[in-house]
């Protein structure tokens, strides 16, 4: 079967601002309907590729093409750009707001109604549409913010970091939504140093730092290929252990944490040294690697440095 | 814990440079502006007023006092171009001249005179917009009926006139002199007409560059990144602004108009005053709304806004009149006031309203106004090309 041909292509992109390389030769594709992570640090380049696709940020080489078009001037309408601030007119209701974007986005006439009406029951934001978005939730906000992205039916959508400032509640039903537009063939490039947004939600995760990319491929990929199948150890003693008592551990006064190669295997030992050297576990915590192991093993630093 | 809190108020006031400017700058700047003015008002005051004379008779005090006023250092006699009363008043209606002295046949001191005869009076046409000028040119006549009174009879300057004594020495003046209204009647107040356009002008501008911040608040909040993602284009979104800004000036401007012919009966609706309004108004609002657009392209942030805005528009009020009449600064202020936009604003307005003059003459007004609008809306633009693209 032949590969489909990518939505957006992003082909070593090169951006510098003064002596700060922002983007470093960044590559990636994005299928239709795909949901792809862009993960990294603050200042990783990750808003930098997001205004590069959006035709904001001119790029000092390398080439974008949307739909196998190379992009230049002009930002291509197929884009939708929901940016990291809540850029909304917020001493306008939100149906004002979704009417405004929309019409600068050439909707119009009965069609620009009928997207009203999507993007209001979308936001679930019916109720309170005529009401001015100053007095807005955070949360209801961040989903105008997006809808107002959206409202024009692009086929490629840029989110930077879409979920800032919102409690988990209001994010899963912003993740909800998010769902729905893929389904219905929508690309979302989401860019976040969040690992909570990332986790088991996109389709494919970008890491990148200072740039460039590191590595890329599904949460299980990235996991497999950079730390391992380990599992990561916590426990927590009534006192302190003896030195020496598990090696490769790490001991910390009461707490001992480090990594299972094979957890069926080692913990028994484990469990076993630390009995026989007379303490007993109060707690026990047994995790799977994720992507801030990832993360670490790949960059040599946390994301939040 | 107090030091504490001093030291850090202290730090945030030395690293804002906006609230250093406005405390420490502003003040100082503001009182040698005005110092300047006021300093130099005295000597404003006796800048010679522009005058034109007729001497409807030829009578030897009518010529020695035409003489003595063109000697004048506080006159600046104006040629006329036929000597009589009409043409005189006309020179002061055109705003030419400020004042128009005519010397009737058999104008002659009061002092002394026979009370059954007493000489007729001098008339002054007077435009008092400039009541300044009225008492320099009444003082001037005064003192020129005594000198010339006293050389036709040969007495030594100093020492008394030789009718001093007989009849008619305890009048109040030498010289019986008439003021005239040139312009409007006595209910015809000029302050009016300038106190509108001149806090009309002021509160434009600082109405429509509080009202510029927008484009600020869209950079800061992210709305601008999304307005350029929709292909509206800098150029249009700077478009949709401005005219935005001048209609709310107009509007503004309007408002304060009506209120001033409503409770303060500035003549303002009849069709020529209203063709004249709006020929000077819109052409106002365009370059105010310009001003704004461009003081928002050079600042930053809505706090820089903010503080600039205010040093600037002020600058720019005292310069061009809107605080006080423009005939109270020295004369090189007044030079540079004539490049502000607003000084032009509001001698359209004094034409229109107190003036009375028609279309054709405010058509210098009306070119220096749109084309102050058209290079401060391209000097806008050209700023503002650092927002269309995000990497700038």
């Amino acid at each position: 079967m032949p590969a489909q041909r990518p939505i957006l292509r992003i082909e070593d992109a090169v951006k510098r601002y003064g002596r700060v390389v922002a983007l470093d030769g960044l590559s990636l594709d994005l299928q239709a309907g795909e949901w792809l992570g862009l993960l990294g640090p603050n200042g990783a380049g990750k808003t930098t590729a997001m205004l590069a696709v959006a035709g904001l940020v001119s790029l000092d080489g390398g080439r974008i093409e949307l739909d196998g078009r190379p992009t230049q001037g002009p930002v291509p309408a197929d884009i939708g750009l929901v940016p990291q601030e809540v850029a909304l007119y917020h001493r306008l209701t939100a149906r004002e707001n979704l009417a405004a974007f929309g019409r600068l986005n050439g909707l119009s006439g009965a069609m620009l109604q009928e997207r009203l009406r999507w993007a209001l029951d979308w936001t679930g934001l019916e109720s309170r549409a005529d009401e001015r978005v100053g007095r807005y939730s955070g949360g209801m906000k961040r989903r105008l913010n997006i809808a107002c992205g959206v409202l024009h039916r692009p086929r490629v959508v840029l989110l930077d970091e879409p979920t800032v400032g919102v409690d988990p509640q209001a994010r899963e039903r912003i993740f909800d939504m998010l769902d729905e537009l893929t389904e219905e063939g929508t690309a979302l490039v989401q860019s976040t140093h969040e690992l909570g947004d990332i986790e088991g939600f996109c389709d494919r995760l970008v890491v990148m730092d200072h740039g460039r990319e590191v590595a890329s491929g599904t949460l299980e990929d990235l996991i497999r290929d950079g730390v391992g199948d380990h599992a990561h150890l916590t426990l927590e003693l009534d006192r302190e252990p003896p030195d020496g008592i598990v090696p490769d551990l790490e001991i910390l006064g009461r707490r001992i944490t480090g990594h299972l190669d094979e957890p069926a295997r080692d913990l028994p030992w484990v469990l076993e040294s630390i009995g026989s050297a007379g303490c007993r576990v109060v707690r026990l915590e047994v995790r799977p690697p994720g992507l801030a192991e990832v993360f670490v093993a790949l960059t040599g630093r946390e994301l939040r440095e | 814990m107090i030091t504490t809190v001093l030291r850090v108020t202290l730090l945030n006031l030395r690293r804002d440079r906006v609230a250093l400017l406005l405390t420490f700058v502003l003040p100082i700047l503001f009182f040698s502006v005005f110092a300047s003015v006021f300093a130099g008002m005295d000597e404003a005051a006796i800048k010679p007023v522009r005058t034109v004379v007729v001497a409807e008779g030829d009578e030897a005090f009518a010529r020695g006092l035409v003489d003595y006023l063109s000697q004048e250092s506080v006159l600046e006699l104006l040629p006329i171009e036929s000597r009589d009363r009409s043409t005189a008043l006309e020179v002061v209606r055109r705003g030419d001249a400020q004042v128009a002295v005519v010397v009737p046949r058999g104008a002659g001191l009061t002092w002394g005179s026979n009370p059954a005869q007493i000489p007729p009076a001098v008339e002054m046409l007077a435009d008092r917009s400039n009541p300044l000028a009225v008492g320099v040119v009444r003082g001037t006549l005064q003192a020129g009926a005594v000198a010339v009174a006293q050389r036709l009879l040969q007495v030594v300057p100093g020492t008394p006139l030789p009718v001093q004594g007989s009849a008619g020495w305890d009048r109040p003046e030498p010289l019986r002199v008439e003021v005239v209204d040139a312009l409007g009647g006595p209910d015809k107040r000029p302050s009016v007409a300038f106190f509108a356009a001149g806090l009309g002008v002021l509160f434009l501008m600082f109405a429509v560059a509080g009202r510029s911040s927008i484009l600020l608040e869209e950079r800061e909040n992210g709305i601008l990144q999304r307005l350029l993602a929709a292909r509206v284009g800098l150029t249009r979104l700077l478009a949709g602004r401005w005219l935005f800004l001048v209609l709310l000036g107009c509007v503004q401007v309007t408002v304060m108009f009506v209120w001033a012919a409503v409770a303060f009966s500035l003549e303002l609706f009849t069709p020529r005053h209203l063709l004249g309004f709006a020929a000077i108004t819109v052409p106002t609002a365009a370059a105010a709304a310009s001003l704004g657009l461009l003081l928002s392209a050079v600042c930053r942030t809505r706090t820089q806004l903010n503080g600039v805005s205010v040093v600037v528009i002020l600058i720019l009020a005292v310069l061009g009149g809107n605080l006080f009449p423009s005939f109270l600064m020295p004369s090189e202020l007044r030079e540079l006031g004539r490049l502000t936009f607003n000084s032009w604003a509001l001698s359209g307005y004094q034409k229109v309203f107190w003036y009375e003059q028609q279309l054709p003459e405010l058509v210098p007004e009306i070119m220096v106004l749109s084309a102050w609008a058209l290079v401060l809306l391209l000097l806008a633009r050209l700023l503002a090309q650092r927002w269309e693209r995000l990497d700038r």
